[in-house]
């Protein structure tokens, strides 16, 4: 157990009905005990009864009340921290949970440092270090989805797997360093080295599964990228209008207004989904409209999904057809503009038929919830493999991942090339440490130091 | 009348004869006493000396001054190369030796050595006086006094036998006990642990069939351990392989309430990697058959040493286990097997030089500081002999690292971890393996040896020269362009070998031509320069933590969230730096970095103090 008690305000900044102060430590208990008087006489806080719901009130230092507040206590080592623990509920109104903290520290207890509950939480092996991140990622998650992985890797699904891997990693580890230390016994591996590249490979296809959950939780974590893109004049910044109900863009019978992208964001079926309204693409006149058209080609790069918007009353489209095609590799979806200056829907002469195609007015608004409905298709698919798997990996476990089976490749090809136990020994230790690294078995001097300042005070 | 010397050595075993010969080499006056002059450098279990990371520490004694490697030599009678499959950082040496002329050849090196004086004699008790060593007392004398006291009794402390269900104290077979010195211990204040090891029977050369067993023939091309030696003087013999039965495995279940480790009587832990018969059929119950090897004792004598058999099970019960091993069904047992517990130090009380903690000048070394084998013990001495003799003179110690030698790998793990079993070198003890090879000693250690006036300046220069020629050639070959490539990226290339760059003339010779060690040090720098590079900046990378000292002073009470566990862990080991803190087990890398943030804080406001102070 830790020595100090530490104490913070738990709830966010501001008024509310309800406010939540924490304290932890070997001390929590006692110095709740000084600072809470209950309701009932014949209780003491020290001593009542843990995880249950109290009554009582906290008076400054010269008997005056501060507020009448609820609490509850836990006890070693059965609390979020893994000791002793007492939450109080007050009143909403920040100034009074400061003064609560303050008559808590007058007592004995320390200010928590951001993270410092749930750094202990893992100190003291209540949760692995995947579970720690995520306790960050669910407090900061702006839409339902982020929750919903957050939670996942609260679990400690991940941590499990990836301990696992490591364990399997060490078993054979083991194996080749007994071939180097006991050449006299039976050869592990002369005859069995299929079995030892086997063992290896299946180690990398786990690897690879989860790191597949990193771009899809990235999506999630990230929002996802939707560009709108078109030729100049074909109602891209209409369309970006009239998807947010607000004059966002400007709109102007010019060709070329748009001369930068203009980003917001909106949520869709619980994921943040991020426009950007792009300049027009034409042969650039000037230097200002050439930038901005370096922008629209960087912007549907990097996009998950483009909104390819053609002006329906143009005969000729095929410049927008052959862009189509060429974009083919992401998802996209084919906007037919301005349907108000046609009488027939235009024929589609895109090869691939499993494009999505809407037709829209703008202007008039119509069509907008076809699109609308399109568009929350192609996000489902994107983010419906991370709902397949238990988990999604956040930046820093794929960094890990990688290097765990950049190591394994290694270790694979020294075997290949004919080099001996001894050399590709030292590529598995390599991809051991990397996934120990993960799960903070092993951690590099700054790893805790970085995933703990990303929290904010009282978590 | 009472006698001075600067440092006694008590015991004569393979530890105490480096300690010994390291403190009287570097000039000082040595007294060695043991028990019995005739069991000097006594090989008490197999007649081998080598063999895996045994290999590569009996070379850096070697490079460091030390005499285990060339009396190996001279009483060499059978050489191999072992691990040749695998690459050159893990091949190991190992001889068969001669028992009685290892004995004979250390002895007199012994004799004639200047500063030192041999005693039979037993150590009675061990002198104090506030914590610093005084002398001793034996038998025969009152008190000796010495500056530094270096204690290596092998398993004399305590010993106790045991052969099935009998157990009686001795040291080792027909050898008293060193019971007092094991009390005088304790009453200086060190806490001791138990351990347990074996050593299996001896049989008859003539009474065994050597036709139903195959013949493990000596290499063709032997290389001598010591540099001083060119050449083995002594006949070179095989070794016989054959292997237990069905009928050794239905005698061993059938007998196994007669084995004091299954009837509970021993108490102490032996080595996993050692195991006894018994253990290998009850732990292993699938295989049918055991790996037996039939080693000589010496070319004087008809003992045969059986190698793989330990045991401690009762002697008629062993008869019918030889009996039923091929080759061996009409064999005459000459000694039988037993099995020993002994008393050790627990490691958390010594330091990186040896020497305890708790008492100033006196150092341990070999099997009382926990390790098993002839090697580890000879490697302690060597380290022990020179520290006591730097103390005494006010020099700094000497502290091999990691990266440096697998002699530091050992002294490392021995005081950051109590071994649980008797520890013996592995491979895979060392992290950074590629760069400790047994061929490179002298390389990593002959400056050493040198600074100590253990390896002669004429020897140190060839070193020196033999470093410098590798680089050189290694920056030739680099810059030597063939085609659209270098020389070095051809010999990276499994079918290129030095000598073909030189056929192909894609390279001219030397002017003064390379030695074969030389180019086959050229031949590994390059072909695993990849791997080998790595190692080095893995060193580079941690050289921070070892460097990073933590001073005496700090109290781990005062680190706020350091476990408990750790806590304890760091307090009973105290260790010196950062990198020691990190290898003791219970103390994880979340401690450490408390442990680092904590310091790193106290230096800000030391800092800040004296800034402050300056404002002032």
């Amino acid at each position: 157990m830790w020595e100090d008690t530490i104490v913070a305000r738990a709830s966010a900044e501001g008024t509310g009905a309800v406010g939540m102060l924490r304290l932890s430590g070997s001390n929590a208990l006692n110095i709740a005990g000084k600072v809470i008087t209950p309701r009932s006489k014949s209780i003491s806080v020290t001593d009542c009864k843990p995880r249950q719901v109290y009554l009582g009130s906290i008076f400054a230092p010269d008997g005056e009340l501060i507020d009448e507040i609820t609490f509850v206590c836990y006890k070693i080592p059965h609390s979020y921290t893994g000791e002793h623990m007492v939450e109080i509920f007050s009143h909403g109104n920040t100034i009074l949970i400061d003064l609560i903290v303050q008559r808590c520290i007058q007592e004995g207890a320390r200010l928590a440092l951001p993270g410092e509950f749930t750094r202990r939480s893992f100190m003291n092996g209540k949760i692995d270090l995947t579970q720690a991140e995520s306790v960050a990622d669910l407090i900061g998650a702006q839409a339902e989805e982020e929750i919903k992985i957050a939670a996942k890797m609260l679990s400690g699904e991940f941590g499990k797997r990836v301990k696992q891997l490591r364990d399997d990693l060490i078993a054979i580890i083991s194996r080749v360093e007994a071939s180097i230390d006991f050449p006299e016994e039976d050869d592990v591996l002369n005859d069995k080295t299929t079995v030892l590249t086997d063992q290896i490979t299946a180690i990398r296809e786990s690897i690879a599964s989860m790191l597949a959950s990193y771009d899809e939780g990235k999506r999630i974590r990230d929002g996802i990228k939707v560009t709108i893109a078109g030729q100049t004049n074909a109602g891209k910044s209409s369309l970006m209008n009239a998807l947010f109900e607000e004059e966002k863009s400007i709109v102007t019978p010019i060709h070329g207004t748009t001369r930068d992208v203009i980003e917001g964001t909106i949520i869709l079926n619980g994921v943040r989904v991020i426009f950007h309204d792009t300049a027009g693409l034409r042969t650039p006149r000037g230097v200002v409209e050439k930038e901005g058209i370096r922008r629209t080609e960087k912007s549907m790069e990097s996009a998950d999904i483009i909104l390819y918007v053609i002006d329906s009353s143009r005969k000729n489209i095929s410049d927008d057809i052959k862009r189509i095609e060429s974009l083919c590799d992401k998802p996209l979806i084919t906007i037919f503009n301005k349907s108000d200056l046609i009488e027939t829907k235009p024929q589609i002469p895109i090869s691939d038929n499993s494009i999505p195609v809407c037709t829209i007015s703008a202007l008039q608004k119509t069509g907008i919830a076809e699109l609308h409905a399109a568009l929350c298709d192609t996000i489902a698919s994107l983010v419906r493999s991370s709902h397949r798997s238990a988990f999604t990996v956040n930046r820093r476990h794929a960094t890990c991942l990688k290097q765990g089976d950049e190591a394994l490749h290694e270790a694979l090809r020294a075997i290949n090339d004919g080099l001996t136990e001894d050399f590709f020994a030292e590529n598995l230790k390599d991809a051991q440490r990397a996934l120990a690294q993960i799960i903070g078995e092993i951690s590099p001097d700054d790893v805790l130091d970085q995933i703990f300042s990303h929290f904010c005070i009282g978590k | 009348m009472s006698q001075t010397y600067d440092i006694i050595v008590i015991g004569a075993g393979h530890a105490g004869c480096e300690a010994a010969l390291a403190g009287a080499r570097m000039g000082l006056s040595t007294l060695l006493i043991t028990m019995n002059l005739d069991t000097i450098a006594q090989m008490s279990c197999n007649p081998a000396i080598g063999g895996l990371a045994k290999g590569h520490l009996v070379k850096e004694i070697d490079a460091l001054g030390g005499e285990m490697a060339r009396v190996t030599d001279l009483s060499a009678i059978q050489f191999r190369l072992l691990n040749t499959k695998k690459g050159p950082a893990v091949w190991a040496p190992r001889v068969q030796s001669d028992k009685k002329i290892y004995q004979q050849v250390m002895k007199q090196v012994l004799e004639r050595q200047d500063h030192l004086t041999i005693l039979q004699d037993t150590v009675t008790d061990i002198h104090v006086e506030n914590n610093i060593i005084t002398g001793v007392a034996t038998i025969y004398q009152q008190h000796i006094e010495a500056k530094a006291v270096i204690v290596t009794p092998g398993t004399f402390l305590n010993g106790l036998i045991h052969i099935g269900l009998t157990s009686f104290p001795s040291g080792r077979f027909g050898e008293f006990p060193s019971t007092h010195l094991s009390d005088s211990l304790q009453k200086i204040g060190l806490r001791l642990g138990r351990l347990k090891t074996g050593t299996p029977a001896r049989i008859l050369r003539s009474s065994i069939d050597f036709s139903k067993m195959d013949e493990y023939p000596p290499d063709d091309h032997a290389q001598t351990f010591s540099r001083k030696i060119k050449e083995y003087p002594l006949p070179q013999v095989p070794c016989y392989i054959t292997h237990t039965t069905e009928k050794t495995k239905e005698i061993i279940l059938a007998n196994l309430k007669y084995s004091p480790l299954y009837a509970g009587k021993i108490t102490g832990i032996g080595p996993r990697y050692c195991p006894s018969i018994e253990d290998k059929i009850v732990k292993f119950p699938d295989k049918t058959s055991h790996q037996v090897f039939i080693e000589p004792e010496g070319l004087s004598t008809e003992e045969m040493y059986i190698n793989g058999v330990s045991t401690s099970l009762p002697q008629d019960v062993q008869e019918q286990i030889y009996h039923s091993i091929t080759g061996l069904e009409n064999a005459t047992v000459m000694r039988y097997a037993y099995g020993i517990e002994y008393d050790f130090v627990t490691t958390d009380q010594i330091q990186p030089t040896l020497e305890t903690y708790s008492i100033s000048g006196l150092y341990l070394a070999g099997q009382i500081n926990g390790t098993s084998g002839y090697e580890e013990a000879a490697a302690q001495g060597l380290m022990a002999g020179i520290n006591a003799v730097l103390k005494i003179r006010g020099e700094d110690p000497f502290i091999l690292q990691r990266h440096e030698a697998y002699i530091g790998v050992m002294v490392d793990d021995l005081i950051t971890k109590i071994p649980e079993e008797p520890y013996r070198m592995f491979t895979s003890r060392a992290e950074y393996r590629l760069l400790l090879r047994q061929d490179n000693a002298y390389q990593r250690l002959a400056q050493y040896g040198n600074r100590f006036g253990l390896i002669d300046e004429d020897t140190y220069s060839e070193v020196q020269r033999h470093i410098e020629h590798v680089k050189l050639e290694i920056e030739r070959l680099n810059s030597t362009s063939y085609q659209d490539t270098t020389a070095e990226v051809l010999l990276r290339r499994q079918d290129w070998t030095y000598q073909r760059l030189l056929d192909e003339k894609i390279i001219a010779p030397t002017e003064e031509a390379l030695s074969d060690e030389e180019i086959f040090d050229i031949e590994v720098e390059i072909k695993y320069a990849g791997y080998i590079q790595r190692q080095r900046s893995q060193v580079e990378k941690m050289r921070k933590y070892e460097t990073w000292s933590i001073p005496p002073s700090l109290s781990y009470d005062t680190i706020t969230g350091l476990r408990r566990e750790a806590r304890e862990k760091l307090e009973a080991r105290q260790p010196a730096t950062i990198g020691q803190a990190m290898r003791i087990p219970g103390v994880n890398p979340a401690d450490i970095q408390l442990i680092m943030i904590h310091m790193e804080r106290l230096n800000r406001s030391k800092n800040q103090d004296s800034e402050s102070n300056r404002n002032q």
